[in-house]
C-alpha cells in the first residue's frame, strides 16, 4: 500500500513539474518571440531614422529626430549597438556631398545618444556579466574619466572582468595599468600568450614603452611571450636583447628571439640567423629560415637552400616556401630541384605548385 | 522447485531490476538536465560580454584546416565546398578528400574548380590507403583536393590530416552546413584554454528550417512525423546530454558532422581508427585514454553556441540504418577500450562516463526490449500488480516528457526565436508523442544493431538526404 501511495505521489509530482515546465516554455517562447519582433521592428525603424537624421533638411529637424532616436534607444545597449552598426555603415558608405559633413553629423548623433553615460551606468550597476562589455565600450568611446574604475576592475578576481578591463586599458593606452595586469597573470601560462598578443595589438599608445615596462619587471616566461608578441612591431631598440636571447639555454627564449630578430630583417643579424638555422630545436631552425627569407642575401639564400634538406618536414617546408618568397630564379634552385635529396626536391616542387599559376606559366 | 518457480523468480527479479534501472537512469538524466541548464544559462550570460566578433581580426586566432571526406557525394559536394568558402574565418583551408567515389564526385570537383594535379610533399604522419593525387588551383588558394583509394571515412580523414597545413582541423560531413561564425566560436575555445584538444559543436536537424549560406531564414514544421521526433531527440541529446558531459570534461563523443581538433593530439594517438563505423566516438575516447594515461592536462569541450545543420533521415529505413550504425559504433568503441571500464586510472572517464555508456546507452536498449516481452508476461502470470504497472509506466513516460520539455526550454535559451512560440509549443507535443511508438522503434533498431554487430560493423549503409540549404 505504501509503495502504491508513493508511486501515486511521484506521478502527481511529475505532473506538477511538467505543468510548470510547460508554463515556463510557453512564457519563455513568447518572450523570445516578442523580443525578436521588437528588435526586428526597432532595427527597421532605426535604419529609417538614422537615414532621416543624415538627410535632414534643417538643423532643428535633425535635432528633434535625434531626440526621437535617443528616446527609442532608452537604456537598451542592444538598440545602441544596432544604431552604432547603422552609423558605421553610413560612416563607410555615406556620401559627404549629399549631406554635408557626415562625420560631424555622426559625431553629433553619438553626442546626443551619450554612450558613455549608458555604459558607465552598467559599470555602476555591478552586473558581473555586463561589466566587461561596458569597460570595452567605454574605452571605444575614449572615456578617460573612467580610467580609475577600469583600472580597479582589471584587478578583479573574475578573470573575464579583469581581462576585459585590461583590454579597455590597452585601448585607452594606459601602459602602467596594462603592465600591472600582465605581471598579475604572468604565472597563468594557460592563457597569458593570447592575452599579451591582444593587449599589444589593441594598445593605442607607445607599444615600445609598454614592452619596456613589462620586460623590465617580468619573469623569463613572460619575457618570451612578450618578445613573441612584439616581434611584428620590429623594435630595433631591443635588437641586443634578441641577440643575447638566441644563445639562451631556454628553448622558448631562443625561438622568441630568433623570430623577433628575423622580423627585424637586419643584414647584420645574418650570421646569427645562419647559426640558428642549425640549432638542435626544429622550431628555432624553422624561425631562422623565415628570418633569412627577409634578408635575401646570397648567404641567406644558401642557408635557406641548405634548410630544404633538413631532417624535419616542417623546416623543409618553411625553407621551400621561403625560397619561393625570396623570388629566386629557377636556375638558382635547380640544384635542389634536380638534386639527390628527394625530400628537398619534393618540398620545393610542392611550394612551387602552391605558389605559381601553372596555367600562365 | 519446478521450472515455473524459476521463471517466476526470474521475472520477479527482472521487474525489480527494471524499476531500479529506470529510476537510476531518470535520476542521471535529471541531474544532466540541471547541470546543462546551469551551464547554458551561465554561457548565455557570459556571451553578453564576450565580444567574439573582435577575434576575427586577431592575430591570435589559430588557422584551421576543414576536412571534408566525400564518398559518392556528387549531389552535395560542390555546393558544400562553395558554402565553406564563405565561412567567416580569417585563415583556413578546405581539404576535400575523395575516398574512392564511384560516382562523378571526382569529375565534378575538378571541373567546377579547375583543379590540376600537383606533385605533393605530404608528411605522412598517419598511414592511409594510397593517395592517387593531390589537386590544386592557385585561383582557389585555400582549396586542396585529394583523390585516394577507398578506405572509409576514417582513412579519408587521416589522409586529410596528413595533407593539412594548420594546427587545428575541423571534420565536417559533406552533407552538413556550419553557420558562418561557428568555426570562430569553436576555435576561440582553443585560445581561452590552451589545454583544449577538442571542441565539439551542436548539431541541429535542418529538416523544416530554411537555411541559406549556413544562416536560418525561417522555420516551418517538417511534414513527416519522423522528422519532428528527431528535432526533439537532437535537442535532448545535445542540449541536455552533451552539455552536461562537456561541463565535466567527460564527453565521449564529438559528432563526426562538426568538431574541431588539435592536430598534434590526434597525430599523437595515431589518427582515426579505420575499421570502425563509430570513428567519431572512438577518437575522442582514445584521446581521453591517452591523455589520462600520460597524466597530461587536457580539455574536451562542448560549445552549444557553435552550430552545424544536418539533414535528418526522412524514412524509417534510413533512420534504422543510422541508429544501427550508431549502436554498432558505440559497441565497437566500448569493446576497444574495455580496459577503461571502472578503471580509476582514467578518473571520471573510467569511473563514470564509460560505465554509463556500457550500462545505459548500450545495454539500456536490451533491457528495454526485454521489458517489452517480460513485463506483459509477468502481468499474465500475476507477478506484477496491474495498478503498480500502470503507475510505473505513466511515471516513466512523464519523466521522459519532462526531459524533452526541459531540452526545449534549453533550446529557447541557446537559440532565441528560431521558431515561433506556437511552433515551439506544437513541437512539445511531439515530446509526448515520441513515447508512444517512436521511442520503442528506435530501441528495437538499436538492439538490432547489437545483434548484427559482427555482420555490419564495417558497413556504413546509405541514407537518402535532401539538400540542407533551401
Amino acid at each position: 500500500m505504501h509503495y502504491e501511495l508513493f508511486t501515486v505521489l511521484c506521478v502527481i509530482i511529475c505532473l506538477l513539474i511538467l505543468s510548470l515546465e510547460y508554463l515556463w516554455l510557453a512564457l519563455l517562447a513568447k518572450k523570445q518571440e516578442d523580443a525578436k519582433n521588437k528588435y526586428e521592428a526597432a532595427a527597421k525603424k532605426i535604419e529609417s531614422m538614422v537615414e532621416g537624421i543624415l538627410y535632414s533638411p534643417t538643423e532643428s529637424s535633425r535635432k528633434s529626430e535625434t531626440e526621437a532616436l535617443k528616446e527609442l534607444m532608452g537604456d537598451d545597449t542592444r538598440l545602441f549597438e544596432i544604431i552604432s552598426a547603422q552609423l558605421c555603415f553610413w560612416e563607410t558608405y555615406g556620401d559627404d556631398e549629399t549631406f554635408g559633413n557626415k562625420m560631424e553629423i555622426i559625431d553629433g548623433i553619438y553626442d546626443a545618444l551619450d554612450p558613455v553615460k549608458l555604459f558607465s551606468d552598467i559599470l555602476k550597476s555591478g552586473n558581473k556579466y555586463k561589466i566587461g562589455y561596458a569597460c570595452r565600450r567605454l574605452a571605444d568611446f575614449d572615456a578617460y574619466e573612467y580610467l580609475n574604475d577600469i583600472c580597479r576592475l582589471s584587478k578583479s578576481k573574475n578573470r573575464n572582468i579583469a581581462y576585459n578591463a585590461a583590454m579597455a586599458l590597452s585601448r585607452l593606452g594606459y601602459a602602467e595599468g596594462v603592465t600591472e595586469y600582465v605581471l598579475r597573470i604572468e604565472s597563468d601560462k594557460k592563457y597569458s600568450y593570447r592575452i599579451i598578443n591582444e593587449l599589444f595589438s589593441g594598445f593605442s599608445s607607445d607599444r615600445y614603452e609598454l614592452a619596456s615596462q613589462i620586460l623590465a619587471k617580468c619573469d623569463d616566461y613572460m619575457k618570451t611571450v612578450v618578445i613573441k608578441a612584439i616581434a611584428p612591431y620590429r623594435f630595433t631598440q631591443f635588437k641586443q636583447l634578441y641577440t643575447d636571447g638566441t644563445t639562451s639555454k631556454n628553448t622558448d627564449m631562443r625561438i622568441a628571439c630568433v623570430k623577433a630578430l628575423g622580423e627585424l630583417g637586419d643584414p647584420e643579424s645574418e650570421h646569427i640567423l645562419l647559426t640558428a638555422s642549425k640549432d638542435n630545436d626544429w622550431v628555432v631552425r624553422s624561425s631562422a629560415v623565415k628570418g633569412l627569407k627577409k634578408l635575401a642575401t646570397p648567404a641567406a639564400i644558401q642557408g635557406v637552400k641548405d634548410a630544404t634538406k633538413d631532417r624535419e618536414w616542417w623546416v623543409r617546408q618553411a625553407a621551400a616556401y621561403s625560397l619561393i618568397d625570396m623570388n629566386v630564379q629557377i636556375s638558382e634552385i635547380e640544384d635542389v630541384l634536380g638534386g639527390y635529396d628527394k625530400y628537398a626536391s619534393d618540398a620545393v616542387k610542392y611550394a612551387l605548385y602552391r605558389s605559381v599559376d601553372l596555367k600562365e606559366n | 522447485m519446478n521450472f515455473l518457480t524459476y521463471v517466476r523468480y526470474f521475472i520477479s527479479f527482472f521487474n525489480y531490476f527494471c524499476m531500479a534501472f529506470t529510476i537510476l537512469l531518470s535520476v542521471i538524466y535529471i541531474v544532466q538536465l540541471i547541470i546543462s541548464f546551469v551551464k547554458v544559462r551561465k554561457n548565455d550570460k557570459t556571451r553578453q560580454s564576450n565580444d567574439y566578433g573582435r577575434y576575427v581580426s586577431s592575430e591570435n586566432l589559430l588557422p584551421i584546416s576543414l576536412l571534408v571526406p566525400a564518398y559518392n557525394e556528387e549531389e552535395n559536394i560542390v555546393s558544400n565546398i562553395k558554402s565553406l568558402m564563405k565561412i567567416d574565418y580569417p585563415q583556413f583551408e578546405i581539404v576535400v578528400v575523395n575516398d574512392g567515389s564511384t560516382d562523378s564526385t571526382h569529375d565534378r570537383i575538378l571541373e567546377t574548380f579547375g583543379l590540376y594535379r600537383i606533385e605533393s610533399a605530404v608528411k605522412t604522419s598517419i598511414p592511409t590507403k594510397e593517395v592517387r593525387g593531390v589537386y590544386y588551383n592557385i585561383e582557389y588558394p585555400n582549396l586542396i583536393y585529394i583523390d585516394k583509394e577507398n578506405g572509409g571515412k576514417s582513412d579519408a580523414l587521416n589522409a586529410g590530416i596528413n595533407v593539412s597545413s594548420y594546427p587545428l582541423f575541423a571534420c565536417l560531413d559533406a552533407d552538413s552546413r556550419i553557420e558562418p561564425d561557428a568555426l570562430l566560436k569553436l576555435s576561440i575555445e582553443f585560445l581561452k584554454n590552451t589545454d583544449t584538444i577538442v571542441a565539439g559543436g551542436l548539431v541541429r536537424i535542418a529538416n523544416g528550417f530554411k537555411i541559406r549560406d549556413g544562416r536560418i531564414r525561417g522555420f516551418s514544421m517538417p511534414s513527416k512525423m519522423i522528422e519532428r521526433f528527431q528535432i526533439v531527440e537532437y535537442y535532448r541529446s545535445f542540449l541536455s546530454g552533451r552539455v552536461s558531459w562537456g561541463a565535466t570534461n567527460s564527453m565521449l563523443i564529438v559528432s563526426g558532422a562538426f568538431g574541431v581538433f588539435k592536430k598534434q593530439a590526434v597525430i599523437e594517438v595515431g589518427g582515426y581508427k579505420t575499421n570502425t563505423v563509430g570513428e567519431d566516438m572512438e577518437i575522442v575516447v582514445r584521446l581521453h585514454k591517452y591523455m589520462r594515461a600520460n597524466r597530461r592536462k587536457y580539455k574536451i569541450i562542448f560549445c552549444e553556441d557553435a552550430v552545424c545543420w544536418t539533414q535528418g533521415p526522412m524514412s524509417v529505413a534510413d533512420i534504422r540504418s543510422q541508429r544501427r550504425r550508431w549502436q554498432i559504433g558505440l559497441l565497437d568503441t566500448l569493446i576497444s577500450h574495455a580496459s577503461m571500464f571502472l578503471n580509476p586510472r582514467y578518473g571520471i572517464i573510467g569511473l563514470l562516463a564509460i560505465p554509463y555508456n556500457w550500462i545505459f546507452e548500450l545495454l539500456g536498449a536490451v533491457v528495454e526490449v526485454l521489458g517489452y516481452f517480460i513485463i506483459p508476461f509477468s502481468l499474465v502470470l500475476g507477478e506484477l500488480n496491474m495498478f503498480f504497472f500502470i503507475m510505473y509506466f505513466i511515471l516513466a513516460v512523464l519523466l521522459g516528457i519532462i526531459l524533452s520539455i526541459g531540452s526545449l526550454i534549453l533550446e529557447q535559451y541557446t537559440r532565441k526565436s528560431t521558431m515561433s512560440a506556437k511552433q515551439c509549443l506544437s513541437l512539445s507535443l511531439y515530446a509526448m508523442l515520441e513515447n508512444f511508438g517512436y521511442r520503442q522503434m528506435i530501441t528495437l533498431f538499436r538492439v538490432e544493431g547489437l545483434l548484427k554487430y559482427r555482420k555490419l560493423r564495417k558497413t556504413w549503409g546509405t541514407i537518402k538526404r535532401k539538400e540542407v540549404e533551401q
